[in-house]
């Protein structure tokens, strides 16, 4: 074996795994088992390693603590019935897309969310579908415009509305609100790193869907109540 | 497989606790204890399983079966753990970088210094005291399988330094496991 086909104790980690895994090349193989003959301490870090991997791969998987799958529980059941759960606990109960009637300037904001399948739905179940293949990218982008332009315009029916709110529901509200925008940071923190990254648009998607329906179930319900009058909470 | 995979995502989606339960149940311990050995922190792997399942329940609309629940699931918890370690160690960079410039190589050995068959609690324990950075190349690809392609796809680094990161990981548990009893970890 010549200079160049030996191998160096720091180039020999290169080489480790595949020779572990009997992957390596008859080449490689070769130059591995040449080092190992004549170096003092690699075949023991090659022992040492085999058993560390070997370890590692034997690890089974841990049950999590019974309280988790019960904290699990009870996000998931506040978050199904996301937009009766809203007027539930708030008191009320919704005249459904008729209470924005009133407001002409959003009218023409729910056939634009309409045509995105999402009013009306529940938005824990009703994720926007990414569609796969080379459109995928534009899709995302025309939705996730759609969206901006809707929130923007729906924020300013939602701020005219506010003030026929009670503090105690506005707060709340605003509580909300504050939760979405950061899931919305998030998401476009993760598309700034990858922008075509499938899972990450979904997130800002519906994030933005669950921002749109929050702003609309604020409308709404001070759509329900008589200009002037307080809500009164249970 | 696939079919019964199908049929819970849809009663699950339906509302169906039961099955939101058998969801939880066939992989919270797969995906716990990659979370828990990802983290290092148990606090955290059970925040971090709260929420891929609470996000598993509002994406299960678009599950079309092309790859199994299990794998499905697998790849939120992966995405949603890195994306909170890359939080971490943007706000920890500075103290992990030096942290890690500070470490001294591990002295060569003649002759092995570890057990043919190393404790499973030892092991655990010493994951637990690596660096985040090549904790998680060596959870991926010693742990989980991960071929050095997928880890550098999943952390976003080249295949050269998901092999140097794992044989980072490799040495430090050498040398926190050389010689290591059960009873002198666990005081740890």
């Amino acid at each position: 074996m010549n200079d160049d086909q030996m191998l160096t104790c720091e180039r020999l980690v290169d080489a480790l795994d595949d020779y572990l895994d009997g992957q390596a090349d008859a080449r490689t193989r070769t130059a591995v088992e040449a080092h190992l003959e004549g170096c003092p301490t690699c075949p023991a870090l090659l022992a040492d390693v085999r058993a560390i991997r070997g370890a590692a791969r034997a690890l089974t998987p841990i049950e999590p603590p019974a309280d988790v799958w019960r904290r699990v529980q009870a996000r998931v059941h506040l978050e199904v019935p996301v937009r009766e759960s809203w007027l539930e606990r708030l008191g009320l109960s919704t005249r459904g897309w008729g209470a924005l009637q009133p407001l002409g300037a959003v009218a023409g904001l729910v056939l634009v969310v309409s045509s995105l399948a999402w009013v009306g739905t529940r938005l824990a179940v009703a994720p926007p579908p990414v569609a796969d293949g080379s459109g995928a990218h534009a899709e995302f982008q025309l939705a996730e415009a759609e969206y901006t332009d809707a929130i923007a315009r729906l924020q300013e029916a939602a701020d005219a509305a506010g003030p026929r709110l009670d503090a105690l529901t506005n707060a709340t509200l605003q509580s909300s609100i504050d939760d979405i925008d950061s899931a919305i940071g998030d998401a476009r923190e993760a598309l700034a790193r990858e922008p075509g990254d499938a899972l990450s648009q979904e997130n800002l998607l519906e994030a933005l869907g669950s921002k749109v329906a929050l702003l609309q179930d604020t409308v709404s319900l001070a759509g329900d109540i008589e200009p002037g009058t307080e809500v009164q909470n249970p | 497989m696939r079919a019964d995979d199908l049929e819970l995502a849809r009663r699950c989606r339906e509302g169906d606790a039961a099955a939101f339960e058998t969801l939880y149940r066939d992989h919270a311990g797969r995906l716990f204890g990659l979370l828990m050995r990802m983290t290092g922190s148990a606090h955290d792997a059970e925040d971090l399983l709260q929420d891929v399942f609470v996000q598993a329940h509002r994406k299960l609309a678009g599950f079309r079966g092309e790859s199994s629940l299990g794998t499905w699931l697998y790849r939120l918890a992966v995405n949603h753990c890195l994306d909170h370690l890359r939080g971490k160690h943007s706000r920890m960079a500075r103290s992990t970088d030096s942290l890690d410039a500070e470490d001294a190589p591990e002295p060569a050995a003649a002759a092995p210094v570890l057990p043919e068959a190393i404790a499973r609690i030892d092991l655990e324990r010493a994951i637990a005291q690596l660096p985040a950075g090549c904790r998680a190349a060596f959870v991926l690809h010693d742990v989980e399988g991960l071929d050095h392609r997928e880890v550098g796809e999943a952390l976003g680094i080249s295949e050269g330094t998901s092999k140097s990161q794992v044989h980072k990981a490799r040495m430090k548990l050498r040398g926190l496991l050389r010689g290591v009893t059960r009873g002198a970890l666990e005081a740890v």
